[in-house]
């Protein structure tokens, strides 16, 4: 296995209007090589936006996106495919092709994507022993003929993560990788996700709500809230820190700055 | 006093901004809609504006308490009447004034009134006058680029992929595209033989049959089956991939979805539908002659009038060839991109697969009637 030389992400004055609603108000973020960011906060804050921007699946209203200084908004979308290839991207419902069994999709960036001629020279034994290593390292064994369709949620979202270990990309975009997993398995995820950036020099970027695994594995936790970067700081600041959004999200409290809409519903029942 | 000119000349000098923009919009809003079109131009327009403006303002209360109408109660009516009466009450006898706080206040809520009515109004005549061509436009360009990317990679996808399009596009299409074209070409043989009886000329029926089923009906009815069965299960099948987020997953893998899914489909469509024109031809002409035999057209009567129908150069088979391999296309096309741009998750799905068979229909016919109009020079007039 290669060792990446890490990927530098930085957005500049990244703006997400869906219709009238902003997802995202002039986000700016310099993430470095080979650093395990972790991005959490309120569901529907835009964090999955955030990510998808990075990979130029959303195209923000405002602002710029630079791959390695290479400014991938101004790119048509042929010339971002080069770029993409060096990205390995974990889906937050796995989006397994569901047409190809398990091994065809863990596969199918070695054998189709433009990196393809890389793996050229590997035997079919190889490429199938690679697939097999890969399914091992997420806790599957023996499921390479099944279909998605057999298979679990968890189990769709680890093969999802093997496909985006295999063509070895230098940066990681994780989409909340461990919701949904037991917490056995979701600690084996955060060691490799850990792991696999320490081996290789990956540039990570986590997007998740488990407050267990931010503290596991981020180098870095940026919080989102309304819109915009709410903290950006280590783990250890974020743990410690004595902002009262930032306290409210990290114990997970009812009461204070954050207002649900199910905990404002209660409080009018209650009154 | 200095010059200035119109309404907000006047207004300007009371210090309130808000009131000026407010006021202007009320009265131009409330007289226009009144039929008093001439008054809020004379405002506007005239520079002695004291006087205009009072004789405007004036005859339109006049108006209002002449004729109080149920919306005279509506806040821009009030507002008006409750700034025309603290600015000029020893001129107008209006004694209905109140603390411009409250004036504010209320001109405010004018304002916010006027501005969703204007913004309406707005909106869709935007989307009548301006928006509706540019998104034909759009829509069309962006069919043109999926075309030319799914041309450009027919040739990165591998054999099996294109022969799986086939097989699931053409040869599963064509029972039900053989069946029909059959029926229809019974049904027309039956009426063209009970026609041509009167007239002793039933052993014409086989060259019309021919003709029609060649050039018209068997292009147009398995097109017609292949938007039904193909068309839609492509809008359907790409649309399930984009909600699922498959097409996405595609292009983070640095694979175009245009090239890698599109193309085979565009391709097979396009190849596939004049194949299952043939074979429908080849059914439609035999069940016309299965009809005609029943009615007293002899087998050799039916054949020989063939023959004699259909140009011998083969044209008539061309076209009705062309003209599938253009449909065929079109609902490729149409099918692809549709479920490529598919949004709003399940609903979405059906939404582009209805859009995408009802407009595969509507350019297959646009297409026949141009094709038919070209290869047989234009309209005879």
């Amino acid at each position: 296995m290669s060792t990446s030389k890490g990927v530098s992400i930085r957005l500049q004055g990244i703006c997400v209007d869906h219709g009238s609603l902003s997802v995202l108000k002039d986000i700016n973020l310099t993430i470095n090589p080979g650093e395990l960011v972790c991005v959490v906060g309120l569901s529907g804050c835009g964090k999955s936006t955030l990510l998808k921007c990075m990979s130029a699946l959303v195209e923000p209203t405002y602002g710029d996106v630079y791959i390695d200084d290479i400014n991938i908004t101004a790119l048509k979308e042929s010339q971002r495919h080069a770029i993409r290839a060096r990205m390995g991207f974990v889906f937050q419902y796995a989006a397994l092709f569901d047409s190809m069994s398990v091994f065809e999709n863990v596969v199918f960036g070695i054998r189709k994507g433009p990196l393809r001629s890389r793996y050229a020279g590997l035997s079919r034994v190889a490429i199938a022993r690679r697939v097999t290593e890969l399914l091992f390292d997420v806790g599957l064994v023996g499921i390479e003929r099944r279909m998605p369709s057999e298979l679990s949620g968890g189990m769709r979202r680890r093969v999802g993560l093997a496909r985006a270990l295999a063509t070895e990309p230098d940066v990681i975009l994780y989409d909340e990788p461990t919701s949904g997993l037991d917490p056995v398995t979701a600690a084996a995820i955060d060691h490799l996700i850990v792991e696999t950036r320490e081996r290789r020099n990956v540039t990570s970027i986590v997007v998740t709500h488990d407050m267990a695994s931010v503290m596991r594995i981020a180098d870095r936790v940026v919080m989102l809230y309304g819109g915009k970067v709410h903290f950006d700081g280590s783990r250890d600041a974020f743990r410690d820190s004595s902002d009262p959004v930032v306290r409210q999200f990290t114990v997970g409290d009812v009461t204070g700055p954050i207002q649900t809409r199910m905990h404002s519903g209660g409080s009018r029942s209650d009154a | 006093m200095s010059h200035t000119t119109g309404l907000k000349g006047i207004l300007q000098r009371s210090d309130d901004m808000l009131l000026t923009y407010n006021i202007g919009k009320c009265l131009g809003a409330v007289l226009a809609v009144k039929g008093l079109v001439s008054h809020p131009v004379i405002v506007w327009e005239v520079s002695d504006t004291r006087a205009v403006l009072l004789k405007a303002a004036a005859s339109a209360l006049t108006w209002f308490g002449a004729d109080p109408l149920p919306w005279c109660h509506c806040t821009a009516y009030r507002a008006i009447v409750t700034y025309i009466g603290v600015m000029y009450q020893d001129r107008l006898d209006v004694n209905m004034a109140t603390r411009p706080t409250d004036i504010k206040r209320t001109m405010t809520e004018v304002a916010d009134e006027t501005t969703l009515v204007l913004e309406g109004v707005g909106r869709v005549s935007r989307q009548v006058v301006i928006s509706g061509p540019l998104s034909v436009i759009r829509y069309i360009g962006d069919v043109f680029l999926v075309l030319t990317e799914a041309v450009s990679g027919i040739r990165e996808t591998d054999l099996i992929t294109h022969i799986r399009q086939w097989f699931l596009l053409g040869v599963q299409t064509f029972p039900i595209a053989g069946t029909t074209v059959g029926l229809s070409s019974a049904v027309f043989a039956y009426y063209t033989v009970m026609s041509l009886k009167n007239y002793g000329a039933s052993g014409l029926v086989g060259g019309i049959v021919a003709i029609t089923v060649v050039r018209e009906t068997g292009p147009l009815i398995a097109g017609i089956m292949l938007t039904a069965r193909a068309g839609s299960s492509i809008a359907a099948e790409l649309g399930a991939m984009r909600a699922s987020e498959q097409i996405d997953a595609l292009r983070v893998m640095g694979l175009s979805p245009v090239r890698y899914l599109a193309s085979s489909r565009i391709l097979a469509c396009t190849l596939m539908l004049p194949v299952l024109t043939v074979l429908s031809d080849l059914m439609g002409v035999a069940a016309g002659g299965l009809v005609a035999s029943s009615n007293g057209v002899s087998t050799q009567q039916y054949i020989t009038s063939i023959r004699n129908a259909l140009h011998h150069s083969g044209s008539d088979i061309f076209e009705g060839l062309y003209k599938a391999m253009v449909f065929g296309c079109i609902v490729g096309v149409i099918g692809c991109n549709e479920g490529l741009n598919s949004t709003g998750g399940a609903a979405g799905v059906g939404s582009s697969t209805i859009r995408a068979v009802v407009l595969s229909l509507a350019l297959i016919f646009l297409a026949d009637l141009l094709i038919t109009f070209t290869t047989n020079g234009g309209l005879a007039l």
